[in-house]
């Protein structure tokens, strides 16, 4: 026996969307994500991926969004990495690797932003309202440990960058890029590098100058 | 200026640009759906929205996600019934309405598409064909398969720089690099109900203002803006609707808003002011008792949360929650949740007599584990330490649960002796506002004590002196109408008095109590009213009025 409500306000007009509806959503904007970090972004329509985020958000399915969105991401990192493992070494220094490891890291970034955009109506409440990651901060924190300080590059990072310090008199533009990268992931990732690849002549405030100088 | 401000912060953290320029201050409603400052087309496609959406999908819907989307998903389905059941009782009054307001849309819209296709041919012949080809079948967010079919289109002649400056989304759509960035026309696809709502925003983010008062569209820009990021119109919409007058119905609107909006800090002062004024307006919740029954949920957490509910315990919000529980979620699977999640939470356990926890841990609605934990929280709090009470109700993070009420039958602490002889020492603290709304002939019940097995209770009263010559206090010792014996008990009322702040007695007495019967003091301080609650008055401490009875029992009970 349900007492008839006699002081009920105007239902909010409000869609409901139920699981299948909020995956298939989730597909697009996984997908679109696949698309960004293939460099195919100018297909993409951002007023339908937004709204898609928005209703998904909206229908109280902000958790399964989040989750597809961190899991895209966390794919995609693992394709640069691979794709990054596979660069022969060429014969001298490291240059080839750490310029492919920049190469790499300016497609994240950029891809990570561009996700952000797509998905910042979920930034401003769900990620705020649930105290999640931010995609961005997601972004570092998947390239810190799916990709520099991995098993497969850090070892290989450590080596080019030992031999670059002991090739050039000076920091070059590609360290000081590498540099930047390190000191952006931040946990002391920048001088665990640096002190695995010391070398004797190399001083910590000719690094600091020529990270400042290339900023 | 909160608005301007706001827009300007935006503008400052979008893009360095704009800041200059834009400022938010200026009106530029000259401007709007204007070709001539015009850089873009703004292309509206409306599409059907929430009832087809709710028919065709409403049976099917599976619950996940846990608990939250089940009692969500239990309060959709019932207030999807009395929706329908409303729209039967109003039809005859909804058709001449929904007329009225679509009508001057419709003739609108057909004048622009009239002019729309021979501009557009013009233009730019080769975006139109893309558009048209992949939009349909592209964007299905309802269905796998099938398209949602579009209503109607509108054009707007837009300036993006000004939609860019006002919100963050438009800001994206036009410059992120997706597939919009290069096109001169934009497309926004939207719900029918969306598309009023839609318009007034456009036109407030180019002229800073909102001509609506009605609450329900407030409500669908709010939203709108909401979507679209217009964080001054946000703020805006709910001032105003914080402005209007408020009413039950309008409260419960608000509260009722999706999380997300309602988490926006834009929207906090909004739904503070909702939930005061439903507390304000049922704190006598014994009065309001049938009114509230039929409150929803969001309401009831609104007024449940209040210090300032005036019930005789916390006893009766317990058993009214249950009572509201078993009302509106008659499945038991449906209530349990509902109970276990969001409404005992609600309940002050630790101000819950023995005898009411006793039934609460026997109680088949509520989850049994949930209950013990209740009850056993509740007994270590009245077991501990006055100072880790008097922390606990203070500090902000446990006040909700420990922080008394202004409950009607006045919480006591009682101190209790069986040897020598049977005795009991009852403290009542009463607040100066307390006693002040005592007046003219108004009283203020304790809850019960007991002594040898006898319930007795304190009665502060306003009333008129022996000779009727003037208002004063009155401490009256009550006995309970249960059991037959009678007993004789010597008492004593004393009140702690300045200077000193020690317990002075002021009257000492016997009397012999058979069920029902009070007796006591007319003018316990043998002084008028005014000078009582005068502001020099003797007996209020920190404006606190600390009276103390004590009754003995020492003869035999016959």
């Amino acid at each position: 026996m349900t007492t008839r409500s006699q002081i009920q306000p105007l239902p909010f007009r409000r869609t409901r969307m139920d699981a299948a509806l909020a995956a298939s959503s989730c597909q697009a904007v996984t997908d679109a994500i696949r698309d960004i970090y293939a460099q195919d972004m100018e297909k993409l329509n951002f007023e339908q991926l937004y709204r898609r985020v928005y209703e998904v958000v909206l229908n109280k399915h902000g958790e399964l969004m989040y989750s597809e969105v961190a899991t895209a991401l966390t794919a995609e990192v693992e394709g640069l990495r691979t794709s990054l493992v596979a660069v022969a070494d060429g014969g001298g220094g490291g240059g080839a690797f750490l310029r492919e490891l920049l190469s790499k890291w300016r497609r994240h970034t950029e891809a990570v932003a561009a996700v952000r955009d797509m998905v910042m109506y979920m930034e401003r409440t769900f990620i705020v309202t649930y105290r999640k990651v931010s995609v961005q901060e997601l972004g570092v924190k998947l390239w810190r440990d799916g990709v520099v300080c991995s098993g497969d590059v850090m070892p290989r990072l450590v080596e080019a960058v030992r031999r670059e310090r002991a090739a050039a008199a000076e920091p070059g533009e590609l360290m000081a890029g590498v540099a930047e990268m390190l000191t952006k992931l931040r946990d002391k990732v920048l001088s665990q590098v640096m002190d695995a690849s010391s070398v004797d002549d190399y001083s910590s405030a000719s690094l600091e100058k020529s990270v400042s100088e290339y900023q | 200026m909160a608005g301007s401000e706001a827009a300007a912060a935006q503008e400052a953290e979008m893009d360095p640009d704009f800041s200059g320029g834009g400022g938010g201050g200026p009106s530029f409603e000259f401007a709007f759906n204007s070709v001539n400052f015009s850089d873009r087309v703004l292309r509206i496609e409306v599409v059907a929205g929430d009832d087809d959406d709710d028919d065709d999908h409403a049976p099917g819907s599976s619950r996940d996600g846990g608990a939250g989307s089940l009692s969500d998903w239990a309060r959709h389905r019932k207030r999807r019934r009395e929706e329908l059941l409303k729209e039967k009782e109003s039809e005859a009054v909804m058709p001449d309405q929904i007329n009225c307001k679509v009508e001057p849309e419709e003739c609108d819209a057909y004048e622009e598409n009239q002019e729309e296709p021979v501009a557009m041919m013009d233009d730019s012949p080769p975006s139109v064909g893309p558009d048209g080809d992949d939009g349909p079948s592209m964007d299905s967010p309802w269905s796998g398969g099938v398209s949602t079919p579009v209503l109607r289109v509108k054009n707007i002649y837009i300036s993006s720089a000004i939609l860019a400056a006002k919100s963050p989304f438009f800001f994206k759509l036009f410059s992120n690099g997706m597939k919009e960035s290069d096109e001169r026309q934009a497309t926004l696809r939207i719900t029918d109900s969306e598309e009023n709502a839609l318009m007034e925003l456009l036109s407030f983010m180019y002229s800073g203002k909102l001509t609506s008062t009605d609450p329900t569209l407030l409500l669908d820009i709010l939203m709108a803006a909401d979507k679209f990021e217009v964080i001054s119109c946000m703020r805006y919409c709910s001032q105003l609707l914080t402005s209007l007058t408020m009413t039950t119905e309008s409260a419960l609107l608000y509260l009722d808003l999706p999380c997300s909006i309602s988490m926006a800090a834009a929207v906090q002062p909004l739904t503070d002011a909702a939930k005061e004024y439903l507390s304000n307006k049922y704190k006598d919740l014994t009065k309001f008792q049938d009114e509230v029954m039929n409150i929803p949920l969001a309401g009831i957490e609104a007024i449940l949360s209040s210090n300032d509910l005036q019930v005789a315990s916390e006893d009766a919000i317990y058993d009214f929650l249950i009572r509201w529980a078993r009302a509106q979620y008659p499945k038991s699977e449906e209530r349990r949740e509902i109970l276990s999640s969001r409404l005992l939470p609600l309940v002050r356990f630790s101000h819950m007599t023995c005898r009411k926890l006793r039934k609460v841990l026997i109680c088949t609605d509520l989850d049994h584990e949930q209950a013990t934990k209740c009850v056993t929280e509740a007994l270590l709090y009245k077991a501990d330490a006055p100072h880790r009470q008097r922390a606990l109700a203070a500090d902000v993070t446990t006040c909700q649960k420990f922080a008394e009420r202004a409950y009607k039958y006045r919480p006591l602490k009682v101190v209790e002796f069986d040897r020598p002889y049977p005795q009991c020492i009852a403290y009542l603290d009463l607040k100066r506002e307390e006693c002040s709304r005592l007046f003219p002939s108004g009283r203020m019940y304790s809850q019960a004590f007991h002594l040898a097995g006898q319930g007795f209770f304190l009665s502060a009263h306003c009333n008129m002196e022996q000779q009727s010559t003037f208002y004063c206090f009155g401490l009256f010792l009550g006995m309970q109408e249960k059991g037959s014996m009678s007993v004789t008990v010597d008492y004593e009322f004393a009140a702690r008095t300045r200077p000193s702040g020690e317990f002075v007695s002021k009257y000492k007495g016997n009397y012999t109590f058979t069920g029902g019967k009070a007796v006591g003091y007319r003018n316990l301080f043998a002084i008028p009213w005014s000078t009582f609650m005068a502001d020099d008055s003797l007996f209020f401490l920190d404006g606190v009025l600390h009276l103390r009875a004590e009754l003995t029992i020492k003869q035999p009970t016959v």
